[in-house]
């Protein structure tokens, strides 16, 4: 799957404009839920008054939003294997029920849109068609709203993650990596710049 | 206004007060700690989740119009966010290094004619420095680090071996005679008290399984005796004296429209450099009309800082950074130098960072190749800081502001400006960086200026230690000179800054020699 040059850097471009592949943090206006444990000890609460689960089909449209951001296919073991970036969408959606909304909506819009303009659904298509889409389906606030919580996530995790095995490494911090291997030459020492291959 | 009545009141549920919680409660006796803080789950999972997803932990943090300061003078960085004031204090979030001051450092004004001398020496506190490492849990070796200092008994667990790039940076560096070796630290090299081995997780500032040391776990098997009330988001505004004698307390629970009183046989205050001397301020009245324990006028002075600056070295062939979570390697050669007076030692910290990769993505790329480029580009330097001392000044102080809090209480005002010492000790510095340039091979990229330098969230002095009410706030076992019954622990109690090593350690040995002299008071 390769993007052209000219819709990467139409999205890139987007991506800087609102400042950066940033945080997960509520957006203005966005109810922000607690990520603690109830008790009188902690007032940071954790439960949600109603947790939401995505749905699949939204989850698949973010796996695939994944694949286009990230250049890595979906089959790859090193992306999915753990879930980590299926993992943030459903954590954020459980805790903030209107960013769950929001995924879905933004979901159906994508996938309305490719029925509308190649017949097939939008996880079908390829990358430069999904970037296509996305650029029609989305304007204004939007646009905005797609970019902050969807392509600045899905490149922040990627950046923590699954960069890291791209760049050499064995593995990224937040798993537990043993007391080991750091005292062994990592994957990719020594190997020109290509490093991994996946 | 209620009042309640208790053995030990503890100000501040950090490492000085819950190690005084855990003993006392031990021993049998009752305890309430008031945090004004909120809770911070423990072990620290659900905050290394939250961090995880690039959430906020806003829900832990102290509000603005109770935790401000103001600021005058040099310090270019947020105080604020050097003080986590939450259950288990600033080191429920912290890296752990868990170092002894060496002997010269309690005599820095006889040996080098600058600060004060402790009126301890490093062979009465080495008894309570090895307690203290049994109780953090500190994994370590001096066979490798020829700068220790001498040591009664030997760490309670092994060290954190120097990981692969730390390796091959300590060949190069001792080609140009800087020896580096690993360090001790308070993150268990294997399963310890209760406490799991490291697992490596990274991001260690909140460990999801309490492999590094928070004082949160003391603090919890306090609670576990049924000995120990804590009390979250209570802002403790004043400490009443009666003769010589602190009689009670008055605090204020954040979200209750009046106060309530607290009553208590004996207080500690162990609430931070800054907030433990505003407290005493505070707590004016007609019998101590400048403060408490600040008759001699020394309360809020001898504020120090340590110094922190950092350099990037680039080199040909990727470092690999961030593989272990925390620090390997640091060189502690420079500590005590042959110029010292002149200007202060410095420590090397060679930490092994992760690559920037997050500041990459947020640049402007062009295509996936050209990020995964760009990534690439961000693994060939290496970050090394120099952890250096710092000499008190008239211009480094606490006093009370003219803004104040939510309740009318002023906040605290910090004043801080280097020093020509502190100048020097930037020089020598920067000579060490330059050193170990050459010595690497590699192409120095930056140095920070003098003015940047960053405390290291490293707060000490304000109320400080010593023989005569003259000169000192309180004496050898943090008791406010001239009031019985109130006690200050903590970095507060540093005559100075703590050489150019981490202050930690010290803190648990204070606080354990406070607990003992407590316990032989109490019935």
């Amino acid at each position: 799957m390769r993007v052209s040059r000219r819709d990467f850097l139409r999205w890139a471009t987007a991506l800087v404009t609102l400042g950066g592949c940033g945080t997960g943090d509520p957006t203005p206006g966005e109810s922000s839920a607690p990520v603690g444990t109830v008790g009188d000890r902690s007032p940071a609460s954790a439960s949600p008054a109603e947790p939401t689960a995505l749905s699949q089909s939204a989850l698949e449209v973010l796996r695939k939003l994944t694949e286009v951001f990230t250049g890595i296919p979906y089959s790859s073991d090193f992306v999915f294997e753990d879930n980590h970036y299926d993992s943030y969408f459903q954590w954020w959606a459980e805790r903030l029920p209107r960013r769950g909304a929001l995924y879905e909506h933004l979901g159906r819009a994508l996938e309305q849109r490719a029925q509308e303009s190649f017949g097939k659904p939008f996880t079908g298509c390829d990358a430069e068609a999904c970037l296509d889409l996305i650029e029609g389906a989305f304007g204004g606030e939007q646009k905005r709203l797609f970019v902050e919580q969807i392509q600045r996530p899905i490149l922040k995790i990627y950046t923590d993650t699954d960069a890291w095995i791209d760049m050499g490494y064995e593995s990224w911090r937040g798993r537990p990596r043993g007391l080991e291997s750091y005292r062994q030459p990592p994957p990719g020492a020594g190997l020109e710049a290509g490093l991994v291959k996946r | 206004m209620k009042t309640s009545e208790c053995d030990v009141a503890i100000v501040g549920s950090g490492l000085a007060g819950a190690t005084i919680a855990f003993f006392l409660t031990r021993a049998g006796h009752t305890v309430t700690v008031l945090e004004k803080g909120p809770a911070y789950p423990y072990p620290h999972i659900e905050q290394f989740t939250a961090q995880g997803f690039s959430a906020s932990l806003s829900d832990y943090f102290l509000p603005r119009d109770l935790k401000h300061h103001t600021l005058s003078g040099q310090y270019q960085h947020k105080l604020e966010n050097e003080r986590f004031m939450n259950t288990g204090g600033s080191a429920s979030r912290w890296s752990a290094i868990a170092l002894r001051m060496r002997p010269q450092d309690f005599k820095t004004r006889s040996l080098f004619g600058f600060d004060l001398d402790w009126p301890l020496t490093y062979d009465e506190l080495e008894p309570a420095y090895c307690r203290a490492e049994a109780l953090l849990g500190v994994s370590g070796t001096d066979d490798d680090n020829p700068f220790a200092p001498a040591r009664s008994r030997p760490y309670p667990l092994p060290p954190f071996e120097l990981g692969w790039d730390d390796l091959r940076f300590q060949e190069k560096l001792a080609a140009g005679g800087i020896h580096m070796h690993t360090t001790a630290q308070a993150r268990t090299r294997l399963d310890y008290d209760e406490r799991p081995g490291c697992k490596n997780y990274g991001r260690c500032f909140n460990c999801p399984i309490g492999a590094r040391y928070s004082p949160n776990v003391y603090l919890e098997r306090a609670l576990a005796t049924g000995l120990c009330t804590l009390h979250n988001d209570v802002s403790v505004r004043r400490i009443h004296v009666e003769g010589l004698r602190a009689r009670t307390l008055v605090c204020r629970q954040h979200a209750a429209d009046d106060d309530r009183e607290l009553a208590a046989r004996y207080v500690v205050v162990a609430a931070g450099a800054i907030e433990s001397a505003r407290l005493l301020l505070l707590s004016a009245s007609a019998s101590h009309p400048d403060g408490l324990g600040n008759d001699s006028g020394h309360v809020g002075s001898n504020f120090a800082l340590h110094h922190l600056w950092g350099g990037n070295i680039r080199f040909q062939e990727p470092i690999y950074g961030g593989r272990f979570g925390g620090w390997t390697g640091q060189s502690h050669q420079f500590l005590d130098p042959p110029e010292r007076g002149r200007h202060g030692g410095a420590k090397i910290e060679l930490s092994s960072r992760p690559p920037s990769f997050a500041s990459v993505a947020r640049q402007r790329w062009t295509s996936v190749e050209d990020l995964r480029r760009r990534l690439r580009s961000k693994m060939y330097t290496r970050r090394v800081a120099l952890h250096c001392e710092t000499a008190l000044s008239p211009e480094k102080s606490i006093t009370l502001s003219r803004e104040a809090d939510r309740f009318g209480d002023p906040f605290a005002h910090v004043h801080y400006v280097g020093s020509p010492f502190d100048r020097e000790t930037y020089a020598f510095a920067r000579r060490i960086f330059e050193r170990i340039v050459a010595a690497s091979g590699g192409e120095e990229q930056s140095f920070a200026p003098f003015e940047s330098y960053h405390s290291a969230a490293h707060h000490m002095g304000t109320c400080r230690m010593g023989e005569r009410a003259a000169d000192s706030v309180v004496d050898r076992h943090g008791r406010v000179h001239g009031i019985a019954n109130l006690y200050v622990i903590g970095e507060s109690n540093f005559t100075g800054s703590s050489g150019a090593v981490n202050p930690a350690l010290t803190v648990a040995a204070l606080a354990i020699r406070t607990s003992d002299h407590l316990l032989d008071q109490l019935p």
